[in-house]
């Protein structure tokens, strides 16, 4: 429960700077019809409404509930899987410029099924090295579609 | 005339190329579909990068086989490891999981697979005959019914489908927000930007839909499976499939046919409703098909009835819900939406006037559908086994491949790292947002019909010159105005009276 009103406040902050962005924006149009910022001020407005009732109702929630003692399943290690994950994915999006989507691609499978799935090495790279050809065979040839190669084009 | 258009468009079929793609969309959307907690919306939205380099109508075929091949794929995981792979699938845990324990897991599926085929039948036949009804009907359509009709499409689906109808209207602004992105379609000048350069020609749909589904499958399996090793439960071991009694016989379907036609209409009708869907249509099967057993005990035990009712439903409501999508351009679910954003990229023009001047096309993917439907009859009857047994080789590579998939789905629409990177931080959005069960189809849904929402709204107003009355006073947007009130006042008055279903009443 608490996690989920960390999430919430986020969320308002989130839609919040949404709001400040509709406020750069007209209103109303001088002939009186509505301009580009009419929808999204409206709109963010309501969101912030309805997610401010959501947090009202956590709190009342976690008030009434007495606090139950969440089974743990080492959570640290997931999440440090899913981080894992997300950086592993931010860092392919860095590297495809360079060494193209085919090897990164291969790469991204290689390091996350052996930290995230914890496989062998060898497994892990026989699965990549093939679903990486697969990619590139059904990209090239299947669908006449160029991949980027980076230094190797 | 309908059946002549039918037949035209069969005739375009009639090409290796277009049936090798429905098959492959047939086969890819089973796996997809078969995979646990990807669902069709997911599937449609993975495998939607596919399309782009086919022409239109190979592409068109191809989406409509992934649509019923994920569909069917779901009801894999149910039966056989009572993992549904989405809501829809749920139901078919009830009895088709006992039937595995029981050791019918071949007979469970080639039941289900019979049973969506004829249900997928009835559907298609209901899509023929009346689309060109409905597309007549809205014809009359003008500005003001368009926003009434959309934004009951929305608050239907925010609402009747999950718990709390608080969390989907959150996840429906979300939608809209993400809409308004961009250039502004009537004044055009950009908003939302934040300065992003790569913003300013909006958020493309399949960046949202494989962010907010793909991405967050994986990060919700991994938790998942490091969960499930912390229990050190292995509920998801291989069982083997006996080959004995893998098809029912006549007799058997004989027995089940009312169950199949009942659901077949159940699934069909709901289905052409915007937010009601498969879901609530295999809910509604079950429970007649329960009403009217003379043995209602044995239901949640491996009944046949139980099972086949709710299975016709399901795929009988696809034909309903591309109803409205292919007469009035407006889906009704999270995987309509993208098949919507899926037309309009292919270069139609949904909306009444789409089978008028697309007809060729849309006609030889309504025959696409029966097409796909007969192949997923083959495929799900011959390679049943088959099937799971490649589900499960898959399995432990599972998280990193969906990851890579969605990588690379969504680089090559536009060639654009920056489109990963907006799919990634979506991702990571989603996975709290279903973390903490938000619904996540209204924000698909309201991405695209969101444009089309705010520019009849304001087209409307430019009409009665901001008398906002324009939307009370004629006659079709005041019922769907009425409808909308009611959709959100529904909730209030099924707690004053007490009405909501106990959950028990499915239980087995």
């Amino acid at each position: 429960m608490k996690k989920e009103l960390i999430f919430a406040m986020f969320f308002f902050l989130f839609i919040f700077l949404f709001f400040l962005q509709s406020m750069t924006l007209p209103f109303m149009l001088p002939n009186g019809l509505l301009a580009s910022g009419f929808f999204p001020r409206i709109l963010t407005v309501l969101i912030l409404l309805l997610t401010l009732c959501y947090i009202v109702s956590l709190i009342r929630k976690m008030k009434k509930e007495k606090p139950v003692q969440e089974k743990k399943v080492n959570p640290r290690s997931i999440v440090s899987k899913q981080l894992f994950l997300v950086v592993a994915m931010a860092l392919a999006i860095f590297l495809g410029e360079y060494l193209g989507v085919t090897v990164t691609t291969g790469l991204f499978l290689l390091v996350t099924l052996v930290f995230i799935e914890k496989l062998s090495w060898l497994r892990s790279a026989i699965f990549s090295i093939s679903t990486s050809v697969s990619i590139y065979l059904i990209f090239e040839f299947a669908l006449n579609l160029n991949l980027p190669k980076g230094i190797f084009g | 005339m309908e059946l002549q258009f039918l037949m035209e468009g069969f005739v375009s079929l009639l090409n290796p190329q277009v049936i090798m793609w429905c098959l492959v969309g047939v086969t890819l959307g089973t796996l997809v579909g078969a995979l646990p907690g990807l669902g069709p919306t997911a599937g449609v939205a993975l495998l939607l990068p596919l399309c782009f380099s086919l022409d239109t109508l190979e592409a068109l075929v191809l989406l409509m086989g992934i649509y019923q091949g994920t569909m069917y794929g779901g009801r894999m995981s149910s039966i056989l490891v009572n993992v549904p792979g989405e809501a829809s699938a749920v139901v078919t845990a009830f009895d088709g999981y006992p039937m595995t324990k029981k050791g019918k897991a071949g007979y469970a599926l080639a039941l289900s697979a019979i049973a969506s085929f004829i249900g997928g039948m009835i559907g298609f036949m209901g899509l023929v005959f009346l689309t060109p009804l409905v597309a007549d009907w809205a014809l009359i359509f003008s500005s003001p019914e368009y926003f009434a009709l959309i934004l009951f499409a929305l608050l239907a689906t925010s609402g009747l489908g999950d718990q709390s109808l608080l969390k989907g209207l959150i996840a429906m602004g979300l939608g809209l927000l993400l809409s308004m992105v961009g250039m502004d379609a009537i004044q055009g000048s950009q908003r939302l930007t934040f300065g992003l350069l790569g913003l300013w020609d909006g958020i493309e749909l399949v960046v949202v839909a494989v962010g907010i589904f793909g991405i967050s499958e994986v990060l919700v399996n991994i938790e998942s499976k490091g969960k499930r090793s912390g229990d050190g439960d292995s509920s998801d071991i291989a069982r083997k499939i006996p080959f004995k009694e893998l098809f029912p016989t006549i007799k058997q379907i004989i027995s089940n046919g009312w169950s199949i036609v009942r659901g077949a209409l159940t699934g069909f009708f709901v289905g052409t409703l915007p937010g009601a869907g498969a879901t609530v249509a295999t809910f509604l099967s079950y429970s007649t098909e329960k009403k009217l057993s003379k043995t209602p005990e044995q239901f949640g035990k491996g009944k046949d009835q139980g099972l086949s009712g709710p299975e016709s439903a399901n795929n009988a409501s696809i034909g309903g819900a591309l109803i409205p999508l292919f007469s009035m351009g407006i889906p009704g679910s999270g995987t309509g939406a993208i098949l919507l954003g899926a037309l309009i990229m292919l270069g139609l023009q949904p909306g009444p006037l789409m089978i008028e001047k697309s007809g060729d096309i849309i006609w030889a993917t309504i025959a696409g559908l029966m097409l796909a439907n007969v192949l997923l009859l083959i495929l799900n009857t011959a390679f049943v086994p088959g099937f799971a047994w490649l589900i499960e080789v898959v399995k432990p590579y599972l998280a990193p491949l969906i990851a890579a998939l969605c990588f690379i789905g969504v680089y090559m629409i536009n060639y654009s790292y920056f489109e990963v990177g907006l799919m990634l931080l979506l991702g990571v959005l989603g996975y709290f947002l279903k973390k903490f069960h938000f619904p996540l189809a209204p924000i698909v849904l309201a991405l695209v019909l969101g444009g089309m929402l705010e520019t009849n709204y304001r087209q409307s107003l430019l009409l009665s010159h901001n008398d906002f009355s324009i939307f009370f006073t004629r006659p079709i947007a005041l019922v769907f105005m009425l409808l909308t009130i009611f959709v959100l006042i529904f909730p209030i008055i099924k707690k004053v009276f007490k009405i909501e279903k106990k959950q028990n009443d499915l239980t087995y």
